[in-house]
């Protein structure tokens, strides 16, 4: 409340102050000098003269307090003001910062809400623009004679049915060969033949066409070749599902018979079962069945293909072309073949299981003009279904191959 | 006498005090109510002071500064007209309090009434 010395005073204040003191000190000097005059002492008088005026200080400050009353209430009014302004300033920053925190909060939120709609929205826009490229991929072995004799640096190429898509491949030093990543589709693989091997140079064998529509899936391809007997064959491993397509859409089914070379004869007969078979007492050329899956239903049309000699000019892979139902359900089915002269006696069934997708079911050595005989037998016939009755001259005529469905009972 | 007793009877006394033109400065003004008391009113004459102070920050007195005979400055206290008209007012005030004061404890018959 009271300045400190060292502060200068305003003057009008400063004036006041020593005004009070002059004021209370010519009281307590005319007490004094009354008392001394009435004849006490000096010392006394004055000490008299304090003693009656009572406490100087607490006079001092009462004057004080009645002069600056006003000034200090209002000061303390006015610091109250500011106070109260600031606690209210204080209150209304906090608010307005815990306001402003919570809406970056909510701005964040729809900011990352809003950035996650643009990136689906992205992919929408991408995945429409763009179809999702699935892809598959073939890889096989080519070995000669014994699939411990890996044929090292074979040319292979593989290429796409309805794309210009073309690779050429190459086996390693363990006879191995793959194609990568490749798009779905239908294509055929093309083995060049070169010196030393079946046919000779410049001969190749096509596959047909095979399916490759499982995403993710690798499917194998076994090449056997075989210098000595000059037999060359295909063969795809039982994981690979073979889907024909046909007029209708795929077919599961499909039997491919490529006859023997017109200088061989015809010295026995073949039967395979489920295990699969040796070739290595046959000659050139090849027969075999695919099945495509366990159960394959609705039986009761027959397609039929024409095949023709491999050597013969324009000669085309063996190909299903007639319609085959899809789905088709065989559990066991039967086939002969043997040539048409073969004693009956010693023609001998051979069985197809139904889980095998692929079975190799023969090659035959054929004297000239000599007609063959294909029969499939569905399960529980007891009669043989002729499926193939056409005489055959292994003149690089067309050989007809049917193949019957039917119905599931029931 | 008692303080508080003092405080509320102080402001009536000075006025008249002063008004009388007994005394103008705050001894002068001591000594003319010890007398007028003999000494029973004001036992401690400071407390003279803030009363004039008063008096005068409310506008009933004026003050100036005069040198008195030995030459040092003294203040004097002179009354205004509303400090009079403050006085006739307590004057009453104190007249009618008095006397009902006294009759309730007997020291008088009567009483006007405030």
């Amino acid at each position: 409340m009271v300045r400190e010395e060292s502060q200068p005073l305003p003057s009008e204040e400063q004036a006041w102050r020593e005004g009070l003191a002059e004021e209370i000190a010519d009281h307590l000097e005319q007490s004094a000098r009354d008392g001394e005059i009435s004849g006490q002492l000096p010392k006394v008088a004055k000490s008299d003269a304090l003693r009656r005026f009572g406490s100087v200080e607490k006079t001092y400050f009462h004057c004080w307090w009645i002069h600056q009353k006003e000034q200090i209430m209002l000061s303390v009014l006015r610091n109250s003001f500011l106070l109260a302004g600031v606690v209210v300033l204080v209150v209304m920053m906090f608010l307005t910062w815990s306001q402003q925190r919570e809406l970056t909060g909510q701005l964040n939120e729809m900011r990352d809400s809003l950035q996650s709609v643009a990136e689906f929205q992205q992919q929408l826009a991408a995945a429409a623009a763009e179809p999702p490229v699935i892809t598959v991929s073939l890889r096989g072995k080519a070995y000669l004679g014994f699939p411990d004799v890996p044929v090292q640096d074979y040319p292979l190429t593989v290429k796409s049915r309805y794309t210009n898509f073309r690779r050429l491949l190459k086996t390693d030093a363990e006879g191995q060969f793959t194609t990568g990543d490749i798009p779905t589709g239908d294509y055929q693989l093309s083995c060049q033949l070169v010196d030393g091997y079946s046919y000779g140079s410049g001969y190749s064998l096509t596959t047909e066409y095979f399916a490759l529509n499982t995403p993710g899936d690798t499917k194998d391809v076994q090449l056997d070749l075989d210098r000595l007997d000059s037999r060359v064959t295909v063969r795809f491993v039982p994981e690979m599902p073979l889907k024909i397509p046909t007029r209708r859409g795929e077919a599961d089914v499909a039997l491919m018979v490529q006859l023997p070379t017109i200088d061989q004869n015809l010295t026995h007969e073949k039967m395979l079962d489920s295990a699969g078979w040796d070739y290595s007492q046959l000659r050139d050329g090849w027969c075999g069945i695919r099945v495509g899956q366990e159960t394959l239903r609705g039986c009761g049309e027959f397609s039929q293909q024409f095949f023709q000699h491999p050597e013969q000019r324009g000669w085309q892979p063996p190909r299903l072309s007639g319609p085959v139902h899809s789905g088709r359900q065989i559990v066991i089915m039967t086939i002969r073949l043997y040539p048409h002269n073969a004693d009956e006696q010693n023609v001998r069934r051979m069985i197809v299981p139904p889980v095998a997708p692929s079975l190799p079911i023969g090659t035959f050595d054929l004297e000239p003009d000599t007609d063959v005989t294909l029969e499939i037998h569905w399960p529980g016939e007891q009669a043989l279904t002729e499926i193939v009755n056409k005489p055959n001259r292994f003149t690089c005529e067309d050989f007809e191959l049917k193949v019957v469905s039917r119905e599931p009972a029931g | 006498m008692k303080p508080e007793l003092l405080r509320a009877a102080l402001e009536p006394i000075l006025l008249e005090v002063i008004a009388r033109g007994e005394a103008t400065y705050g001894y002068e003004i001591a000594r003319a109510i010890h007398q007028a008391t003999d000494g029973k009113l004001l036992t401690q004459e400071g407390t003279l002071y803030p009363a004039l102070h008063r008096l005068e920050k409310s506008g009933l007195l004026k003050a100036e500064w005069r040198h008195s005979p030995e030459g040092r400055r003294r203040k004097h206290y002179k009354i205004t007209a509303e400090g009079r008209k403050r006085l006739a007012k307590l004057r009453s005030e104190w007249q009618d309090f008095s006397e009902c004061v006294k009759a309730v404890l007997g020291l008088t018959r009567w009483c006007h009434g405030a």
